[in-house]
């Protein structure tokens, strides 16, 4: 009678953890998608974070790029509103608030492995901003953003956030 | 709305082969009581175990339905309105931010939070403080035009106790890589230094948005921001942890 129920017992046992082991096999492999994994181990900063400005006013700032030195980049620069940064890379749309505008001094960086490594200073982007004298007052969360393409379809993207306020003149 | 997978698990034709399986090797087994034990657990080993395995994956993406949001913002009115419906966009997803670890550059063993791994650390520095996090979500989009989804974490700093401002915003951007209902798994790691020396509190937020052009080169509709909780957020708010309480 003993050795019956530990029969029972030890069948039951493999049956639970078969089904689980065909279970596991069947659900993981219908709920798995492709996995994708992306890095972004650069990043700029800025010369100023935040900015009060009135219509009419314009600012120079500086965006200093910080990268491994044994890395080849082929890097992109913009600029957009937060939120709006993929859509401003995808349509060409400078994503900006209107009465806002940013002129860049460059809009690539490219960078070749230069023998060091580590991360380090590698460039540094010019920009200035110009408020026009219909722009509205408030205050908008930008994003100056330098970007790489590791493949099609896909946009890895790395920014520093600027708080611009608009301030009407007094 | 989470996932059930109401046929135990096994595609048809496995189950199938399963039951014929056991079937013939009851057939031919002397003791087919002990067969008919192993049956029955097997039997019951698939009714009562597949449901908790299916619930505790790590893919279980505990599904919202951004056309029922709560918020009253105008992403959430416009999330299945707006535009002239030439394209279709619409979101459901989870999106968690995991292992945000800060430390300071010098000795990456020290100021080390560890166990605490959603946000990050308080410290008194007094050089640069590297901050590594990665974002994973878990996505599925529909698009019937030019979209993108994009997952995007932030990083943010508490300087000598004067407030919290985000200097850091870092995303991976998916646009018109796949058509139908897409969906991305992915993973997104940055790793950030240069905070400035002084007191410091960093930590890291995240969210994602997924839009589609109205036309080709049309207007954006925003569908969605959602948090760590599934909580619609919108972007503007301080949200300085993944909890957005």
């Amino acid at each position: 009678m003993k050795t019956k129920s530990y029969i029972t017992m030890v069948a039951l046992i493999v049956g639970i953890v078969g089904s689980m082991a065909f279970t596991m096999n069947f659900v993981s492999a219908e709920l798995e998608p492709t996995k994708e994994e992306y890095r972004t181990d650069y990043n700029s900063v800025m010369s100023e974070t935040k900015l009060t400005l009135s219509p009419g006013d314009s600012k120079v700032l500086t965006a200093e790029l910080l990268a491994l030195q044994e890395q080849t980049l082929n890097l992109r620069t913009g600029i957009a509103l937060e939120g709006k940064i993929g859509y401003s890379i995808l349509t060409d749309n400078s994503g900006l608030p209107d009465g806002v505008s940013v002129t860049m001094d460059k809009s690539r960086i490219d960078l070749t492995n230069n023998g060091y490594t580590g991360k380090d200073l590698r460039s540094s982007v010019e920009m200035t901003l110009n408020i026009s004298e219909d722009a509205k007052p408030g205050t908008y969360e930008l994003v100056y953003f330098v970007y790489e393409e590791p493949e099609k379809g896909v946009l890895l993207i790395t920014g520093e956030n600027i708080q611009l306020e608009i301030i009407p003149l007094s | 709305m989470i996932r059930v997978t109401p046929h135990l698990g096994l595609p048809y034709r496995e189950r199938l082969l399963l039951g014929k399986f056991l079937f013939e090797n009851t057939m031919t087994y002397k003791n087919r009581n002990l067969m008919m034990y192993a049956i029955i657990a097997t039997a019951l080993g698939l009714l009562v175990v597949e449901p908790s395995i299916a619930f505790a994956g790590s893919y279980s993406p505990n599904w919202s339905d951004p056309g029922s949001c709560s918020g009253s913002s105008s992403e959430c009115a416009n999330a299945v309105s707006s535009g002239d419906n030439t394209a279709v966009a619409k979101a459901v997803g989870a999106f968690t931010l995991r292992e945000a670890d800060a430390h300071n550059n010098r000795d990456s063993s020290s100021n080390n939070p560890g166990s605490n791994p959603e946000v990050s650390v308080v410290g008194s520095v007094s050089k640069d403080y590297k901050i590594d996090y990665y974002a994973k979500g878990y996505e599925s989009y529909a698009t019937g035009a030019t979209g993108g989804l994009e997952i995007y974490v932030q990083a943010w700093r508490n300087h000598d106790n004067n407030g919290w401002e985000k200097y850091g915003t870092s995303g991976v951007v998916y646009y018109n890589s796949c058509s139908g209902t897409c969906t991305h798994d992915g993973t997104l790691t940055a790793s950030r230094t240069s905070v400035g020396a002084g007191n410091h509190d960093l930590r890291v937020s995240g969210y994602h948005h997924v839009w589609a052009l109205n036309t080709i080169f049309g207007g954006t509709t925003t569908i969605d921001y959602w948090n760590a909780s599934d909580r619609k957020v919108e972007t503007e708010e301080l949200c300085i942890d993944t909890t957005c309480n």
